[in-house]
Order: C-alpha cells, then structure tokens, then sequence
C-alpha cells in the first residue's frame, strides 16, 4: 500500500501527466478548414456533412469560412466547396493542400490545372456507371445516344473508354449551339434506345431543357440525367449524388488520407456514393417497366 | 480589406471576367431547379392502356405522306375518308354519314373544339393551322363523348401543335404546282427568358380540279407563345386569324356559276397549367372562335353567316397513385350563330352549355386497368340534359399482348340550325318555303360496344391495333316533305325529324412497321358492314365498305423516299339530291434531298399525287364535269435557319 502522501501525489502527478499529453494530442490535430462559396443551400449541406463525418472519424479542428472571410494560409487542409470557393481557395493558399467538392470534373480540370497540391471529389458521376445503370433499367438496350456541347466535347475519349467497361454502345453527337439540338437527337435516335444527358451549357442550358426532353419524349426515348430536377421535370432516370453524400464521402476520404502528420489524398475521383431516381409517370408513359431505385442501387453497388 | 483579400478578389473577378459563360459549368447546372415540362403536362398513357382505340400521326408522317392540306392527312386512319367538293371545299368523315356538314366527328385543336356552330361541321380550309404547325395527331375511333362532349360520337380528332420550342429561327418554303398552286409559307420563333414565341404566315392559292369554280385563295396568320412564369405554371397562349376567298361554296352546294364566298376566322386560346406536384395538376383554358361567312346561295338568298365559340374550361388531374388515376373537368361554352336567310331571325341563336365530367382509371394490377368515365351536359338551345357514360376494360397478359373491350354512348350536337331553320324565297307576293324546323330536334345517338387487340414486338419493331365493333346509331336527323299553307307555289317545304336507326359491325386494323432505322411501314384496312331501317335506306350508301391506307418511307443516300396509297371501296356523298358514287385509288409519291448550310438547312420536295388515275371526289358531276383529282406535281424549296 501507498503512503497517502506518495498516492496523493501520485494522483496529481497523472492528472497532470493527462492533461499535458491531452494537450500535446490536440495541437497535433490538423486543422480543416471548410470554404464554402456560398454559407446556405447545398453548400451548407456539403459542410455540414461533412463536419459531422469529420467528428464521427477523429480528432479534428474545423473552421469554416466564407467568401468574405477567407481561411488562413498554411492550413493542414483546406475544403473547398464549390467553385468559387475552390477558384479563391488556389489564388489564395498556394503552399496548402486543397480538396474540391461540389465542382464538375470539367471545371475543375481548368481551374487546377497546374496545382499539385489539390485533388477533388468532383460532382459528376462516372459515365461507366451512367451506362451500367442504363443498362440495368432498359434489358434491350443496345446503343446509348449522348447530345454533346463544346463544354462535353471532352468527354468523347472517356464515353469511349466507358463504353468498353459497361458493353453498352456509345454514339455521340457534337453541337455547337443550341439550335442544332434537335436535328442532332433525330440523328442520334435511329440507332439508339436511350439518351445521356451530360451537362453542357448549350446542350442543357435552361432555355434548351425544355425542347430537350420534349424532343426526346417525343421520340419516345428515355433520358439518363444527372440531377434530381431533371429527373422531375421529365427524365426517365436520375444518376447523382447530393451534397450531404459528398459531404459524408469526403469525410471518410479525409480521415483516411491522415498519414504520419500529412495528408496524402492521392489523384482526383469520381464519387463512390450515388443515388437513383426514377419518373414513374414518365416511364408509364413510355411503357416502361422498371425495377426498383432500391433494385436498381444495389444492383449498381455490386458492380463496383 | 488586406492586399491578400484584394489578390484574390481580382483573381474571382478576372476569372470570371475571362471566363466564356457558355463554356462554364458550374455546380447550379446540377442544382437548380428546372422547368417541369412533362409532369405539368396530361401525359397520354401508351396506347395499350387507353378505353379506346387511338391512331397517332406522328409529324414523320405527316411529312412523308406529302399531304397539302390538313384534312388529308386523316386518310391515314383506318375508316376515314376525305373529299372535295366543287369549290374546292374538303370535308372529312369516319364510318359514314359522308355528306357536306359531316357534324358525328369532334375535332380540337389543342383543346379547343373547332366546330362550326352554325352547322356543327369543320370548316378546314378556314382553320389558321399549317401542316408545319402541327405535331402530331391523334385520332380516337369511336365514341368519345364521355370526354370530348357532344360531337364526338364517331370520333375525335385531337391535333396538337408543336410547342414553340420546337420552332426556334426561321423558315421559308415556297411551293408551286399544278392547277395554279401557289403557297409560300413563313415562319419565325424565338425565345426569352420565361419562354418562347413563333409567329407563322401562310398564302395559298390553288384549283383542285381545274374545273368549274374551284379557284380559292387562303391567308392565314397564326401565334403561339409558352411561357413559364414559375416553375409549377405553364402558359400557352395560341392566336389565328384566316382570310379567304372561295369561288365556290361554303355551304354545301353549288348552285350557280357566280357563286362565291368571302371567310373570315379568328381565334384566341389560352391555356394555364399549374403542377400542384408531379402527379397532380388543374389547367384552365379560355378560347374564343369566330367565323364569317359572306356568300349568295342564290341570286336572291343570302347565306352569310357570323357564328361564334366561347368557352371556359377547367381541368383537375390526379395520377399520383399508382393504381389510380383521375380526372375532373367542368367547362361552359357559348355558341352564337346569325344566319338570317336560313333562321329566318335577324337575331342571333344562342345555345349556353353547361359540361361536367369526369374519368377514372383503376389498374389493381400490371395486367388490369379498368376505366369509367362520363359527360353529363346541358344545352339550352334545345333545353335538354344529355348524358354520355364509357366503361373500359384492358387485359395486358404480357408486354406484347393487350385487350379492350369497351361500351360507350355518344350524342351528336345538331348545329344550331337543324331545330331552327327558315328558309324561304319570296318574289313578289309568292313564297316558296324550301325548309322550315317544326320542332326541337332530338340529339343523335350512338351505342356502341368494342373489342381491341394490341400487339407490340418491339424486336421486330412492329405495332398491330385492331379493332372490332358494333354501333347502334339512332334518332338519325332526316329530312321529310310537311304541307305548308303559307308556300304560295308548291304549298310544301322540308322539315327535319329523328328518324329510327342504323346498325354497323366493322373491323379495322393499323399496322406500323419498322423492320429497321432505314424505313418504315404504316398499313390502315377497314371493312364496315351497314344495315338501316326502311326510313334510313340512305345511309349505307354513305358510309365506305372498304378504306385502305399505305404510307411507307425509306431514306436512301441521303434521299427521303415515301409512297402513299389510299383507296376506298364504292360510297356517295350525300349532296341533297344528287346521287355521286365516289372511289379512290390514289398513289402519292415524294422525294426530298436536304443540305446544311453553315446556320441551317435547305430542303427540296417533289410531290407527285394521282400517279395512278382519276380520284372521284364528290359532287362528282357538278356543273355537268366530273370532279376528278388528277395527277399534280408539287415542288418546294423549304430553308431553316
């Protein structure tokens, strides 16, 4: 047994011995800094998400900041969320790693372009997986007919490449404005089932939208799209993936790149987490039968 | 603000000053909310799920058929004939009753019925729609008043024009034929931030058949504007305006060599949608026609008309369950006709109709939908309430297979005229009274009961529609010789009364092929066997035994090659007292080669029609000269840009 003294001081000794390596632990922390374009909406969605993915993985210090706040320089890491905070984040923090979230894989390409110490979680969903979801829901099809603008033109090589991994046909169109669209999806339709809808500013601007997916309703062609209100205002399917999921997915990623001290996040990426949505009354329409969103999810999730 | 600050508010405002803003593509092109187009539309259900039977013609086939006129267009559908008068009038008819004023036929342009109130016919040439307005239309063969209200006791022709996001830019196509045909049609769209506009003109001029007076000159000017205000409303707002000259009739028949009519027609139609959600909407629509006629019968007798359609309609729709679906509708409609030669009135004849209906859908499982509908209305013009009830059931054991079987009623508005007419030549101290109305007539009536089978193998890219049927048609208006006093030169006139019934079985069948994306194949037969009761022994000699229709196209080369075939067994055209039997046997041919240009395209059409012989239409001895629709050669030169 301890004398009471010895345990007394003992027990000081151990307090203080905690509270000193508690100390030290949490000045190791990194800090994260989440700069969002704009303190609502789905940014706020994208932040929040995040925050809470960042709490549930570790011990982090999270700042957030705004476009009329900027985050300081010389962060461990700072989170970027949408484009015109990842356009002030580069000009901003040369020497810190930054991380995209919320910009399409186009435009980020052209803001970065250069940056070594950036990656991204970019809001596109891959196109392999756009086919394999087309695929899933229409049993016949054969030929999938992509409208592309001069923002998707780029994509031409990856449709390719996508095709190949999804066995799905690929035949794409470039136009050059607006009212080449629809001539362009006549074309397209001989051969094809289905429409992808990339985004484009001519090919779905809002002004087009609307001749869009009544060209093609007309054709009675389905369309893929990529956003829920697409999906609403009249496409078949919906492949996206919503701000809370980035938010939660770059968390995860986050945690896992904290390496010795550093983060090492490795190249840019396509998101791993999607969600399906399906029009009923437009696949009624067309006389659709199609499984489930919850069919379709999983049937997606296992061909990862 | 720190000089850290200011670096990068010139960075943000030099990228974004750079930037070419259809080139950058933000996260708002994934989140922002976009119009709803389709839900806020009354999506139409695939034709395997319908309670009738519906042809669609499409614009593809509008275009190959190589058509000029709107109203040929509807020999594409089984059953249908179409045919012209001297005076270069058309008329067009289902299942019979082919005389000038065919009125068991409801026709509606975007919702808005067309027909003339004065005599409950079409007016066609009068309607201020191009053959490029139009987007497709789709024919209900059968009774479809339970929706369409009265008039639609045969069928409905629905037509829907392109929404005028279809239309954007310009074109230009100028046309020349034979028999004088001269047509130059232009066309203007464009679109602003809540939605789009077009603007169209069309001037026609052309003889039919070379013959007599059949010399008619057409200008019409037409407007549609859809726009989106919010995200829920849609409006569509169309205006047309018609001016012709007709040297020859617009009411019925010619009766002497100077005749000639000056028609004027105009309307206004506005169209609300507002989606509560995806699945449930209301519209309203307002629309407005009017028509006007200035033309003498005789020298002596007058047969200008004015006549016009008011109406307000609203509309709920509900589809937001999965087995059910439902729609309500309540709408009134104000007809006014001045027609003083004929109603022997200077006063204008109004009939005020009250209409509420309502349809529901009930589909327990894939394989089932049952569909109960009805049209309760009341006209004041002969005081009475009419009820239009369907009941529908589809069977669709699989995904290639489907059947119908369905019971319906309809009813014929009359025409203001058949209970109100006056008609009389005085010279002098004598009267001849030629038709005088001694009673409110009954409406029309038709039972009718069908089968139906679909087939759909998209695999060989075929669809199949047939159709077998029986309809009951009675309280037939006809015309009877009555003693009139008062008539000083023969003391007797025709009236008109209900006579008993007519009996039709038929069968008819559409057929669209398309074996592969280089062409296609659209195939339309009906038999249609008639039986009358003694009083109504005239019918069947109306009505065609035997209708085909062939339109196929092919693109070769860079060439559009389509072919047309219609023909119809032996049937007259009731034209008073003129017996003319009447026949097609008809082969259209047309060929167009198009080119893009650096803003658009230029397109050249040759159109061959009558390559085989003769088409017999009707009034087919008018003036002693056989009305035959010869071979005529078209060419156009169309530019889009």
């Amino acid at each position: 047994m301890l004398n009471p003294f010895f345990r007394k001081a003992y027990l000081v000794c151990a307090a203080l011995t905690s509270s000193l390596l508690w100390q030290a632990f949490a000045c190791a922390a990194p800090t994260i800094n989440i700069f969002l374009s704009d303190p609502s909406g789905i940014y706020q969605e994208a932040a929040d998400s995040l925050t809470n993915g960042l709490h549930e993985h570790g011990l982090w210090t999270v700042n957030t900041y705004t476009l009329d706040r900027l985050p300081p320089t010389g962060s461990t890491l700072t989170v970027a969320i949408g484009t015109k905070a990842l356009t002030a984040a580069l000009a901003a923090s040369e020497d810190s790693p930054v991380l995209s979230l919320l910009v399409p894989q186009a435009t980020y390409e052209r803001l970065a372009s250069g940056s070594h110490q950036t990656s991204a979680l970019y809001l596109d969903q891959p196109l392999v997986r756009q086919l394999r979801l087309l695929n899933l829901a229409l049993p016949n099809l054969k030929q999938a007919g992509v409208p592309l603008g001069p923002s998707s033109r780029g994509f031409q090589s990856s449709l390719e490449r996508a095709s190949r991994g999804s066995g799905v046909s690929v035949k794409s169109v470039v136009v050059s404005q607006g009212s080449e669209l629809l001539s362009a999806l006549s074309d397209l339709a001989e051969n094809s089932q289905a429409f992808v809808l990339l985004p484009d500013p001519v090919v779905a601007q809002r002004g087009t939208l609307q001749s869009f997916l009544l060209h093609t309703y007309r054709l009675r062609k389905p369309v893929l799209a990529y956003s829920a209100p697409l999906v609403q205002s009249g496409a078949l399917l919906g492949l996206y993936a919503s701000p809370a999921q980035l938010g939660e997915e770059a968390a995860r990623w986050i945690s896992e790149s904290w390496i010795r001290g550093e983060f090492r996040l490795g190249p840019p990426r396509h998101p791993k987490s999607f969600t399906v949505s399906v029009n009923r009354t437009v696949a009624r329409s067309l006389d659709i039968s199609l499984p489930s969103e919850e069919r379709l999810t999983s049937q997606l999730e296992a061909m990862k | 603000m720190n000089r850290r600050h200011l670096g990068v508010m010139a960075y943000l405002f030099a990228a974004v000053a750079c930037a070419n803003p259809t080139d950058t593509l933000t996260e708002a092109d994934y989140f922002s909310e976009q119009p709803v187009v389709l839900s806020a539309s009354r999506l139409p259900q695939p034709v395997n799920r319908t309670p009738a039977a519906v042809t669609v013609i499409t614009r593809e086939m509008i275009e190959a058929s190589g058509f000029r006129h709107l109203v040929d267009v509807l020999r594409l559908v089984p059953g249908f004939v179409v045919g012209w008068s001297g005076g270069n009038m058309p008329a067009a008819t289902y299942l019979g009753l082919a005389d000038p004023f065919p009125h068991w036929m409801q026709v509606m342009v975007d919702g808005r019925s067309v027909y003339n109130p004065a005599y409950g016919h079409i007016t066609w040439r009068g309607i201020p729609l191009t053959l490029d307005d139009v987007d497709r239309i789709e024919v209900v063969r059968g009774p479809n008043a339970a929706n369409d209200g009265l008039n639609s006791m045969l069928g409905t022709v629905h037509i829907y024009t392109r929404h005028s996001t279809m239309t954007l830019g310009g074109m230009s196509e100028v046309t020349a034929g034979d028999k004088n045909y001269k047509e130059a049609n232009l066309r203007y769209g464009a679109e602003t931030n809540k939605g789009s506009w077009r603007l169209g003109l069309l001037a026609r001029e052309d003889e039919r058949h070379g013959v007599a007076q059949d010399h008619a000159t057409d200008l019409q000017l037409s407007f549609r504007g859809d726009f989106q205000p919010t995200r829920q409303d849609g409006l569509m707002l169309q205006l047309g305006i018609s001016r012709n000259f007709w040297e020859g009739t617009n009411v019925g028949q010619l009766f002497f060599d100077d005749q000639h009519a000056y028609y004027l027609s105009g309307h206004a139609n506005l169209l609300w949608k507002h989606a509560l959600s995806e699945n449930r909407e209301w519209s309203l629509q307002a629309h407005h026609t009017f028509h006007q006629n200035k033309e003498n019968i005789l020298p002596s007798l007058s047969g200008d008309y004015r006549t016009s359609g008011s109406g307000i309609q609203f509309t709920y729709l509900d589809i937001s369950a999965s087995e059910w679906r439902t729609s309500l509708s309540g709408e009134y409609r104000l007809n006014r006709v001045y027609l003083p030669a004929l109603l022997g009135t200077d006063e204008y004849l109004e009939d005020h109709i009250f209409r509420l209906s309502g349809g529901t859908e009930w589909s327990p499982s894939r394989d089932w939908v049952l569909h109960a509908a009805a049209m309760l209305e009341h006209h004041t013009d002969t005081d009475k309430l009419h009820l239009s009830p369907r009941l529908a059931l589809n069977w669709l054991p699989s995904g290639e297979h489907s059947f119908r079987l369905g019971v319906s009623q309809g009813q014929s508005a009359l025409g203001i005229y058949a209970s109100n007419t006056d008609i009389k030549i005085i010279n002098g101290g004598d009267i001849d009274q030629l038709n005088l109305s001694t009673s409110k007539l009954d409406a029309e009536k038709i039972n009718s009961i069908e089968l139906g089978y679909l087939l759909n193998k998209p695999e060989w890219g075929l669809n199949l529609d047939v159709r077998a049927y029986q309809n009951r048609i009675y309280d037939i208006v006809d015309t009877q010789a009555i003693l009139v006093p008062f008539d000083t030169v023969d003391g007797k006139a025709d009236t008109y009364i209900n006579r008993p019934e007519v009996r039709q079985r038929g069968l008819e069948y559409h057929l669209q092929w398309r074996p592969s994306s280089r062409g296609w194949l659209i195939l339309s037969q009906s038999w249609i066997d008639t039986d009358s009761a003694q009083e109504t022994w005239w019918y069947p000699l109306s009505v065609p035994p035997y209708t085909l229709s062939l339109l196929t196209g092919t693109r070769i080369k860079g060439l559009d090659f389509s072919l047309g075939y219609y023909h119809t067994g032996n049937f007259i055209w009731d034209t008073g007292d003129d017996v003319n039997v009447s026949k097609y046997n008809r082969l259209d041919l047309r060929l167009a080669k198009s080119w893009k240009t650096s803003d658009g395209q230029i397109e050249l059409i040759l159109t061959l029609q009558g390559l085989l012989e003769g088409e017999l239409e009707y009034m087919a001895e008018y003036l002693y000269k056989r009305q035959e629709f010869g071979r005529h050669g078209y060419l156009s030169l169309k530019y889009e840009f």
